[in-house]
């Protein structure tokens, strides 16, 4: 059944591209292809010379409008699966190219002419693999779209494996996981089934817990072949001939979906060619040979299951036991693109076991999800043992899927080196020799090794709870702090109220004791330490408890407490505050040395400054940046850390920079030394009004109206000297509630909003970024057509010429074995030192 | 001695050059010696071999450019021929193993390649990080001072 609703609605050559290449790059304001290959990835077949002029897929190179695949020897013509482009024109190429021994030039599928391609041929590619020689032909990638608009990633079904080979089964049930929109997936629910007659790129219908799902079936189609066996009869143990389904783009219910689906790890690892005017069992395949750092090969395997044609070992076609075909195909795969921020998970230790993906998807996500789905690699023992063997699958966290490798290779840009390398590998030997080892080896790459060191989040608790506390407060709480400290001590009409003289000693007398409250040993104001302001909600600093806790700030010995707002309050109960700034991913940007030359990364950091990176630290990783603050001073330490290394023996996590700066800003209001300030001055004043206590009362109180005026000035005063340095208020500030209310208005404001500029200025910017940001300065590299024709890539490869093509420049080429007079020998050399055509 | 002789298209760095089918083909006697490095043919003159720039001694294998022929008196035709060397020794320097330093097929894009202009202007991508720690969303309920006392802890507790 196919259903209008997941339809293809356009079906451009473009997307064609994105699916075969599995191109995962995106940019900013696009649909998640990077036209310009700026950020695009590559892996298996894809190949690409001069970009972005012309690309090309597989082993192909591109010389303007002609494709030539010079590798294949063999005289007939052949199609092709993937698809080649011309970005100068515009023209994209899908599918199927065929092969013209004749004129020794490449078409697309059934044109003499390059056209656009079209859907329908483009689905004549065909991936396949032998069961018996996998293992894993139980894996059908399933994917589905609920109809009320939720995507659905679907756990694969587990078709036994005998009951696949001998295509007994007749349907599968297939558990399904079910997500809500947020990605959150519950237990194994709904449940539909699949057919063998489900063939992939058909959509499908099935209605389960009443709800219907579309199906996107990858699927499978079985066909009568069995390559161990050269046997071609349907009687035979069945190979499990996946369709890849290529691409849906359709809008449900207003929303875009892309369902792009793609049977790797083995399409990357081999495809067929067919050939011209081939009987359907007669077919071509190209082994991709990762492990030794890439080996085209080809085979010829006549239809009527004669001898074979072993033009190149390393197919895994032949006589082979599973366990021997195991070895040879599987150890020969590269494998799995592990994502950046993304962890392989393992699901279940045996083949069983489903390999799922934990969350819900939707257009860019799906279509980066797909584009990598069904990626499985084994144990990495060697030792395949069906049933028994471990499978992992991408899951994303982070709902990002880039790249990496396993298999010992860290690198996008050196994989694709690798690949591209290997195309030139010996194909008589099907090894390499010191003579054609590729270009790059990974196992040079000593870049990254050793352990782990990331940061330690350390608990530190002395300083705050033996004999500080340190109380976290919200503006509110401080201002109702504030003003139990301040009431009434002067009025609003600038009067003297009734507990003046009792104020006065409760807030800075030491030692005497409070007619308000039971003070233990010393004034208030000698209790409190620092009042200090952050730029964030502390709650977020994995730093704070209200366990225990009422709404009052106790003192001292904790007999007395001030209340606040009746609210519990939160103390600080680790010294070291850590609070995340988050992660970003650095792209590459050219996949080559364009990426570390030239190249300058910096990260702003808001209260700290600025880091400089190495690009080589950095490029193509995940950085995350901490702050640990030192809940006491305000000051921090920003470390940068890169998450996602990846070395033989693992993932590593390590520091790449580290700046220091100040997050609390110590507010000028009620450090000892300012109440002893002030406290002079208050008892000054208060021994004087005790000493007008024998005068009479209308003296006493135009007396102490002078002297509290007198007070105020000289506060005022004081309070400016501060404020002037701690930046730009303080002008106007008053004493009391009104001096509280002007801080905590004017702080929180300023310092929610914006970060500060450190270095001792304080509140002196309230106009920097709310986050960390990262940014690549890089140059501009103009395109330059035909450059690696006319000027070539930089090599370092010692090889034999003959592994070469095209322009081809040689250092000091020793020509003395060749059998010609000197002087063509000085010619040769010459020539073969200022640049040939090979 | 046969010789062929084409019209090729082919750089004259091109290893294994693509000579088509010759447009011309003599039996040559030679009435005087003359260099297998750069001979010099001196033939009665024919058109097709005018346009040619290419020939081939098919007996000894020997390959030559020649530029334009000079026509002298007589109505003849003078060549004069330059080895080439490329493809006179192809398969000899196909397998010649050789150090390469640049090639259009293969190389180490993360070796630095001087050779690629660059603009003198800069491009700058900001990627934020996906957190924002400073960014309050309620600035009423946000915890965001700590008030720093001595002792504090409540009595009893």
């Amino acid at each position: 059944m196919v259903l209008d609703g997941l339809l293809p609605t356009t079906y451009t050559p473009l997307e064609h591209l994105q699916a075969t290449q599995r191109v995962l790059g995106t940019t900013e304001g696009s649909t998640g292809w990077d036209e310009n290959f700026t950020n695009a990835y590559w892996l298996g077949w894809v190949n690409y010379d001069n970009l972005p002029v012309d690309y090309h897929i597989s082993y192909m190179s591109k010389n303007n409008d002609i494709i030539t695949f010079s590798d294949i020897t063999t005289k007939a013509n052949y199609d092709v699966g993937y698809a080649y482009g011309q970005a100068d024109t515009g023209a994209y190429y899908g599918g199927n190219a065929r092969y013209h021994a004749d004129t020794n030039l490449w078409t697309p599928w059934d044109n003499n002419a390059p056209t656009v391609e079209t859907q329908s041929s483009y689905m004549r590619m065909l991936n396949e693999f032998d069961i018996n020689t996998m293992g894993i032909s139980t894996v059908i990638p399933i994917f589905a779209i609920d109809v009320n608009s939720e995507v659905y990633c679907m756990a694969y079904t587990t078709v036994g494996v005998n009951d696949f080979i001998n295509g007994t089964f007749a349907s599968e049930t297939v558990a399904v996981l079910s997500f809500d929109t947020a990605g959150n997936a519950s237990q194994y629910g709904s449940q539909f089934t699949i057919t063998k007659d489900d063939i992939a790129g058909d959509i499908v219908e099935r209605t389960v817990d009443n709800k219907t799902y579309r199906i996107v079936c990858v699927g499978f189609e079985v066909v009568g072949k069995n390559f161990l066996n050269n046997d071609y009869s349907t009687t035979s143990s069945y190979v499990g001939n996946i369709k890849p389904f290529f691409r849906i783009n359709s809008t449900l219910n207003g929303e875009n979906y892309i369902i792009n689906s793609y049977n790797a790890p083995y399409g990357s690892g081999f495809f067929w060619l067919y050939g011209d005017g081939y009987a359907f069992n007669q077919r071509y395949g190209i082994l991709w040979d990762y492990t030794t750092g890439g080996n085209l090969t080809y085979q010829n395997k006549p239809y009527n299951g004669g001898e074979y044609n072993n033009v190149v070992a390393g197919n895994f076609e032949g006589s082979f036991s599973a366990s021997e075909a195991y070895d040879k195909f599987f150890n020969r795969i590269l494998g799995i693109w592990k994502p950046d921020g993304c962890n392989f998970i393992l699901q279940g230790t045996t083949a069983a076991e489903r390999v799922m993906i934990r969350r819900a998807y939707k257009y860019e996500e799906l279509l980066k999800l797909i584009s990598f789905y069904p990626r499985m690699c084994r144990d990495s023992n060697n030792t395949y043992d069906n049933g028994a063997d471990k499978w992992y699958a991408l899951v994303s966290e982070e709902n990002e899927f880039m790249g990496e490798l396993a298999n010992g290779v860290t690198d996008r840009a050196k994989l694709r080196d690798w690949q591209l390398v290997g195309n030139k590998v010996n194909a008589e030997s099907n090894t390499y020799t010191e003579d054609d080892k590729p270009d790059y080896n990974p196992e040079d790459d000593s870049e990254e090794s050793g352990e782990s060191v990331p940061i330690r989040r350390r608990l530190i608790t002395t300083a705050v709870s033996s004999f500080l506390t340190t109380y976290a407060l919200s503006p509110a709480q401080v201002v109702n702090f504030g003003n139990y400290l301040w009431q009434s001590f002067i009025s609003a009409n600038d009067t003297i109220n009734q507990s003046m003289v009792e104020n006065f000693k409760f807030l800075f007398d030491n030692g005497i004791a409070s007619t308000t409250g039971s003070i233990d040993v010393a004034s208030v104001m000698d209790f409190i330490v620092s009042l200090q302001v952050y730029p964030f909600d502390l709650i977020h600093a994995q730093c704070l408890s209200n366990d225990g806790m009422d709404s009052k700030v106790y003192i001292g010995r904790g007999t007395f407490g001030i209340e606040t707002d009746g609210n519990n309050l939160f103390k600080v109960v680790n010294q070291i505050g850590y609070l995340s700034a988050g992660s970003v991913d650095v792209p590459r940007v050219f996949n080559d040395f364009r990426d570390y030359e030239n190249m300058n990364i910096t990260v702003y950091v808001p209260y700290c400054g600025t880091l400089e990176l190495n690009p080589g630290d950095v490029i193509g990783r995940t950085l995350q940046g901490t702050y640990a603050i030192d809940m006491l001073s305000g000051e921090c330490t920003f470390y940068l850390e890169v998450l996602n290394a990846l070395t033989d023996s693992g993932e590593l996590r390590y520091t790449v920079g580290v700046i220091n700066g100040q997050l609390g800003i110590t507010l000028p209001i009620t450090a000892t030394n300012q109440g002893q300030i002030v406290g002079r001055r208050i008892k000054d004043i208060t021994g004087v009004i005790e000493s007008f206590s024998n005068w009479g009362l209308s003296r006493y109180r135009a007396d102490t109206m002078n002297y509290s005026r007198g007070l105020k000035e000289n506060s005022d005063e004081i309070f400016n000297e501060r404020m002037a340095n701690a930046g730009r208020w303080g002008a106007n500030l008053k004493l009391g509630s009104d001096l509280v209310n002007q801080y905590e208005n004017t702080l929180s404001r300023a310092c929610i909003k914006a970060p500060m500029i450190p270095g001792g200025s304080g509140i002196a910017s309230f106009a920097s970024p709310d986050c960390v940001y990262l940014q690549m300065r890089y140059g501009i590299y103009p395109t330059v057509a035909n450059y690696n024709h006319s000027v070539g890539r930089v090599s370092t490869r010692s090889t034999k010429l003959s592994f070469c093509k095209g322009w081809t420049v040689c250092h000091n080429v020793d020509v003395s074995s060749l059998p010609c007079t000197e002087e063509e020998k000085a010619s040769i050399k010459t020539l073969l030192e200022s640049g040939v055509f090979l | 001695m046969t010789v062929n002789f084409y019209k090729i298209k082919d750089d004259f760095r091109v290893v294994n050059k693509t000579l088509g089918t010759p447009v011309k083909t003599l039996s040559i006697d030679f009435l005087a010696s003359t260099s297998l490095s750069n001979p010099e043919l001196i033939l009665s003159y024919d058109s097709d071999i005018a346009s040619c720039n290419y020939m081939k001694f098919v007996e000894v294998e020997k390959h030559y450019f020649f530029p334009q022929p000079t026509l002298s008196p007589g109505g003849r035709l003078i060549i004069s021929g330059t080895d080439d060397v490329l493809m006179n020794n192809r398969e000899s320097i196909l397998n010649l193993h050789a150090y390469v330093t640049r090639s259009e097929s293969s190389g180490n894009d993360l070796m630095v390649d001087g050779k690629r202009p660059v603009q003198a202007n800069r491009h700058c991508k900001t990627l934020p990080f996906n957190a924002h720690p400073f960014e309050a969303s309620d600035q009423e309920r946000v915890i965001n001072y700590t008030l720093t006392v001595i002792g504090g802890r409540k009595y009893g507790t």
